[in-house]
């Protein structure tokens, strides 16, 4: 009985929210939508903010909300982050994390207090009132706040949106940190692509307050019957073991498959950790024959083309399946239709990938 | 002499620090409840309780007069269980006060609240806080500025009031005899000295008052 479940068929403003999941247990879990697909409307179903009718939810065997039994959300032992921070402005930063931590049932410890504070990098921050703080900073209060609760699932509702450029890249790496350390469930919310694919592990589509598609992140982005594989943007994402390095270019080697390695700028990285790669349809051309000499980009690597498809009148997006590769590793190529056309870039066709730069995941 | 002008400011002060304390355990819930619901019935009660505003204290006093009367059915049932005679006593004023400086005091807390939002409210729910114990740790907190705003407008506005006293309450001395009444009266006796102390005690007084009012004012600018 682990993990959320939610069946939900009700009206909703301008909209109809039908849908029926069941979410995994560990890992964070993408909700993704447009503005108005219900994103939100569900988050705040589940943290009880909202009480939706015609709506169950249960958490690990625990009944949220069945028919008229409703329970309130200060019952429900979750975390919330929000868009805006929400910090008691009357309270310094540590009476603000000491807040929840005062009322919850299983408070963190003073050790994982200290632990998360220096995480988020709010140690020097305690005793300062919020409106002294910038917003990455009151951002990563509210997240520390919430997790010292120890609470068993945490929601976050586009906890980046409300943040300019600056802040969200301070704040990403934060938040990739701590998905590797959390052992709880995360459901975030959001409709940035980047995010998606930097930190969500499963995903959920919405569409109209429905689900358009689910299943792992990775999955979902190489399906060419999903408008992701055919935005402009379109990636992919891999969670690649390192193999070695090269300090003199600042480089790594990511194992691909057993026999391709790719090599990626990256800061420094030991040798059997996992990095997240992100990888642009963009940023990836093909060629029929590989030529090192001719080629600035690193990494060729032989691919095969599944499918073809046109995005609107000028470009074409291809799925490649990663040759030799005993785990099916896909990537999207984004070339322009003039190009796909008189270099025969069909299905079937063997051709060389060369990838221009990636994105790496910080440590 | 010194009695006789001391007497009426002891029982004004008096009259107006039991009104506001009356007036903030009414006004703090009510402004409360007021801000965290819609329709008409909120908008009726909020219209009720602004009347005081326009309305002349004649027209409140006479109807409170009418209302305490033992002619009365409330003003009957009043004297025959408690024994209460409310007409021209300090009970009866303290009441006639409440009324009339309501508006002064459920505003001001109501728009605190109101200004507040529901979010920091949510979140306290997130972080296990039960409604009541948001309201004292949160709501009340914050809307501090509004409640001292509040006490500061009732405290003021009780201690100038004048027909609401005229109707309800007489001249007595020591029971109903307030600085505004006193003042009234010494005129009427051509006893300007007397109006003239007391008449400056007042405009003194209050502008001490409403000064502190500006200053609580401003330290909220700064604090939100």
């Amino acid at each position: 009985m682990s993990g959320l479940k939610i069946s939900s068929n009700t009206h909703l403003g301008n909209f109809h929210l039908d849908l029926e999941l069941n979410l995994p247990d560990s890992g964070i879990t993408i909700l993704f939508g447009p503005s108005g697909s219900g994103k939100t409307s569900l988050l705040r179903a589940i943290a009880g903010l909202d009480n939706l009718s015609n709506t169950q939810i249960s958490f690990n065997g625990i009944h949220w909300q069945t028919g008229k039994q409703w329970q309130p959300t200060h019952k429900r032992n979750l975390g919330v982050v929000f868009q805006s921070p929400r910090l008691f402005p009357h309270l310094s930063v540590e009476a603000n994390l000491r807040y929840g931590l005062k009322r919850c049932s299983k408070p963190a410890s003073d050790e994982t207090f200290t632990e998360l504070t220096q995480l988020l990098g709010i140690t020097d921050l305690l005793q300062r009132l919020p409106r002294k703080l910038s917003g990455g900073e009151q951002q990563r209060v509210a997240i520390a706040r919430a997790l010292l609760m120890n609470p068993d699932i945490l929601l976050m509702d586009e906890p980046l949106s409300a943040l300019d450029l600056n802040n969200k890249l301070e704040i990403l790496p934060y938040l990739e940190k701590l998905h590797r350390k959390l052992r709880i469930p995360v459901i975030y919310v959001t409709h940035s692509l980047i995010e998606m694919a930097r930190l969500g592990d499963y995903l959920v589509l919405l569409d109209k307050g429905k689900v358009q598609a689910q299943g792992e992140i990775q999955q979902l982005l190489t399906d060419p019957g999903l408008p992701l594989a055919s935005r402009s943007d379109a990636l992919v994402q891999h969670d690649l073991k390192v193999v070695g390095g090269d300090a003199e270019f600042g480089l790594c080697h990511l194992a691909l498959t057993d026999q391709i390695h790719l090599e990626f700028a990256c800061s420094e990285s030991q040798p059997g950790e996992t990095r997240r790669v992100m990888i642009h349809g963009r940023d990836i051309t093909l060629s029929p024959t590989a030529d090192r000499a001719l080629n600035s980009a690193l990494n060729q690597i032989p691919v095969e083309v599944l499918e073809s498809w046109s995005v609107g009148t000028s470009h074409t997006h291809l799925l490649l399946r990663i040759c030799d590769s005993t785990h099916d590793l896909k990537l999207i190529a984004r070339v322009t239709r003039k190009s796909a056309t008189l270099l025969a870039f069909t299905p079937g066709r063997k051709l060389i990938a060369s990838i221009k730069t990636a994105a790496l995941v910080d440590n | 002499m010194m009695f006789e002008l001391w007497q009426p400011i002891w029982l004004t002060l008096k009259l107006a620090a039991v009104s506001t304390l009356i007036l903030l355990i009414i006004g703090i819930p009510m402004g409360w409840w007021l801000s965290q619901r819609r329709g008409w019935l909120i908008d009726s009660i909020n219209t009720l309780v602004a009347l005081p505003l326009v309305l002349p204290p004649t027209v409140i006093g006479f109807y409170l007069l009418l209302a305490m009367s033992p002619n009365s059915a409330p003003g009957r049932w009043l004297d025959e269980t408690f024994g209460l005679v409310l007409p021209f006593s300090f009970t009866g004023l303290v009441i006639g006060s409440v009324i009339y400086s309501l508006p002064f005091v459920v505003q001001p807390i109501r728009n605190a609240f109101t200004a507040l939002g529901s979010e920091l409210m949510e979140t306290a729910a997130t972080l296990r806080a039960t409604p009541l114990d948001a309201f004292w740790s949160v709501a009340l907190p914050l809307a501090k500025p509004g409640v001292l705003t509040a006490a500061v407008l009732g405290f003021a506005h009780t201690l100038g009031e004048f027909g609401v006293v005229l109707m309800i309450g007489g001249n007595i001395p020591g029971e109903t005899r307030v600085v505004a009444i006193a003042i009234y009266d010494q005129v009427e006796t051509l006893q300007w000295d007397q109006a003239h102390m007391l008449s400056g005690l007042m405009l003194g007084f209050s502008f001490l008052l409403l000064l502190t009012l500006q200053r609580i004012q401003r330290s909220d600018q700064r604090v939100l």
